[in-house]
């Protein structure tokens, strides 16, 4: 078998990596896929915390490339899903405590036991970023509608499409009611600067933190509105033809940027 | 071959886009030029009006050295086309030497959307078949010709005129250090910053400008930049 490893990045910190990574392994799992999520986040771990493996945690990322265990002692069972696994981060080394090559091993290593090898990506373009984008063979790049998030997100883009070609993008957190008050960048607003596919865009919602320090992702949850469009994201990773619901506004905040010196 | 340690001093490398004459980035300056002497006369005279690429890695090359190298490269008829310095003050000097830099060898796939074409009036310009992203950078000692959009925190630094076929939001600088005469043609001109020559302009944060983009063109005129609708001749 050889499974498709995913690299889920941002640039910028706190736009929702690790819950969508969190929330697509479930969708994917769901789905009958074998999956395993790696947590990219080297010192700074909490893709167990979203998932609710934290106390199932012996060995971890760093532990594997250093050869301390096998690959299988580290790789922790989901509890819901027999065939989604997580590679829990190390909580006290630093992102230079393995290499990109080492990541593009382990990569390969786990695409021929799994579906799909997510990698939850550190904030920010250094070494964390580095390692993570190594080991893949796409990208999922994921912003908020928010200028500063935005810019970041093109960043990042610009790096990846040296070595992984276009990503695809997902909008997080979009907010109905601030995007009809013209108060936030709609959809099209975020797509005509970043000019990448949108695999699609998930609303505000409180349930996502609270799912978050439940440990039971949204995706899990019928309901929720953010877990459907989680569950729709994940149809189009496997291949379905499934629409984008618009959320558009009327020309606001990101209209009155720009514009202009003296005109004649 | 001339080495240092078992490292090339200079080495000759025929690319897809042209002869790159590659310097060691380490070894004091007199070796390297002695080395790429021998070299060239090992070549006899193979090279002789071609345009080649000079490639000084991480070198901080000073005026002097400089001097001495385009000496010895038009005594042996060798015309630079362009240079790749890693060393922003490498570029600097180069720029301002007027050789045309980059920051990096683009190669192959990049190469391909990227070209250097010469005008009938002698200008060269570099046409870039790709936007521009937020952190990337072009300095071209021409004019620039971009197809796509330049986005915020992307930034062109251009000798002469600089024409984006597409939405210009991040800074550009044409005119480059102080040619008042250069212009900016953008499809849709919303730069945050745009400098032309020794003037700047700012985006003015509080006016709200919408409606169909049109084609614009800044320019400096009684000592400011000015934009108005481009209509199809400058």
């Amino acid at each position: 078998m050889s499974g498709r490893a995913i690299v889920i990045t941002s640039g910028k910190g706190g736009v929702g990596k690790t819950t969508a990574t969190a929330n697509l392994g479930l969708g994917l799992a769901r789905h009958d896929r074998k999956v395993v999520l790696i947590d990219g986040d080297i010192g700074l771990r909490n893709l167990d915390i979203i998932m609710g493996l934290e106390n199932r945690i012996v060995y971890h990322l760093v532990d594997v490339v250093r050869g301390r265990c096998q690959v299988r002692q580290a790789l922790v069972k989901d509890k819901r899903f027999p065939h989604l696994a997580l590679l829990p981060a190390s909580q006290i080394d630093q992102k230079e405590a393995i290499s990109p090559e080492q990541m593009r091993e382990l990569a390969a290593q786990l695409k021929e036991d799994f579906d799909f090898v997510l990698i939850d990506c550190p904030a920010g373009i250094e070494q964390g970023f580095r390692n993570a984008v190594a080991g893949a063979d796409e990208a999922i790049v994921i912003t908020t509608p928010d200028v500063s998030p935005v810019r970041d997100a093109d960043r990042v883009i610009g790096l990846l499409q040296n070595s992984l070609g276009d990503p695809q993008l997902i909008i997080n957190r979009m907010s109905t009611q601030m995007v009809q008050r013209g108060d936030m960048l709609d959809q099209q607003d975020v797509l005509d600067i970043l000019a990448v596919n949108l695999l699609g865009i998930v609303p505000e919602d409180e349930e996502v933190v609270v799912a978050g320090n439940r440990g039971s992702p949204v995706v899990l949850n019928e309901k929720s509105q953010s877990g459907q469009a989680y569950g729709r994201i994940v149809r189009r990773i496997l291949g379905e033809d499934v629409p984008i619901p618009e959320l558009n506004g009327h020309g606001g905040i990101f209209h009155r940027l720009g514009k202009l010196f003296s005109r004649r | 071959m001339v080495q240092r340690g078992g490292v090339d001093l200079f080495s000759i490398k025929g690319l897809k886009s042209g002869p790159t004459f590659l310097f060691d980035d380490q070894a004091p300056f007199p070796a390297v030029i002695t080395a790429v002497e021998e070299e060239l006369s090992r070549a006899n005279g193979f090279f002789r009006d071609s345009p080649v690429i000079l490639h000084f890695g991480d070198r901080h090359l000073n005026k002097e050295e400089w001097w001495t190298l385009k000496e010895m490269l038009h005594r042996e008829g060798l015309v630079p086309r362009y240079a790749v310095a890693a060393a922003a003050a490498s570029r600097e000097l180069l720029y301002k030497e007027g050789l045309p830099v980059r920051e990096h060898l683009q190669l192959s796939a990049q190469e391909s959307k990227k070209a250097q074409v010469t005008a009938a009036g002698g200008s060269t310009a570099l046409y870039l078949r790709r936007g521009l992203r937020s952190g990337q950078k072009e300095v071209f000692g021409g004019e620039v010709v971009l197809v796509g959009d330049v986005n915020q925190g992307a930034e062109i630094l251009a000798g002469g005129d600089i024409i984006v076929v597409g939405t210009l939001r991040g800074v550009v600088h044409a005119g480059y250090p102080d040619n008042a005469d250069a212009v900016v043609i953008a499809l849709n001109l919303t730069p945050l910053q745009l400098r032309i020559g020794p003037f700047i302009a700012r985006a003015d944060e509080e006016q709200n400008h919408r409606g169909s983009p049109r084609p614009e063109l800044a320019r400096v005129k009684d000592e400011r930049i000015v934009v108005e609708p481009y209509q199809g001749k400058l």
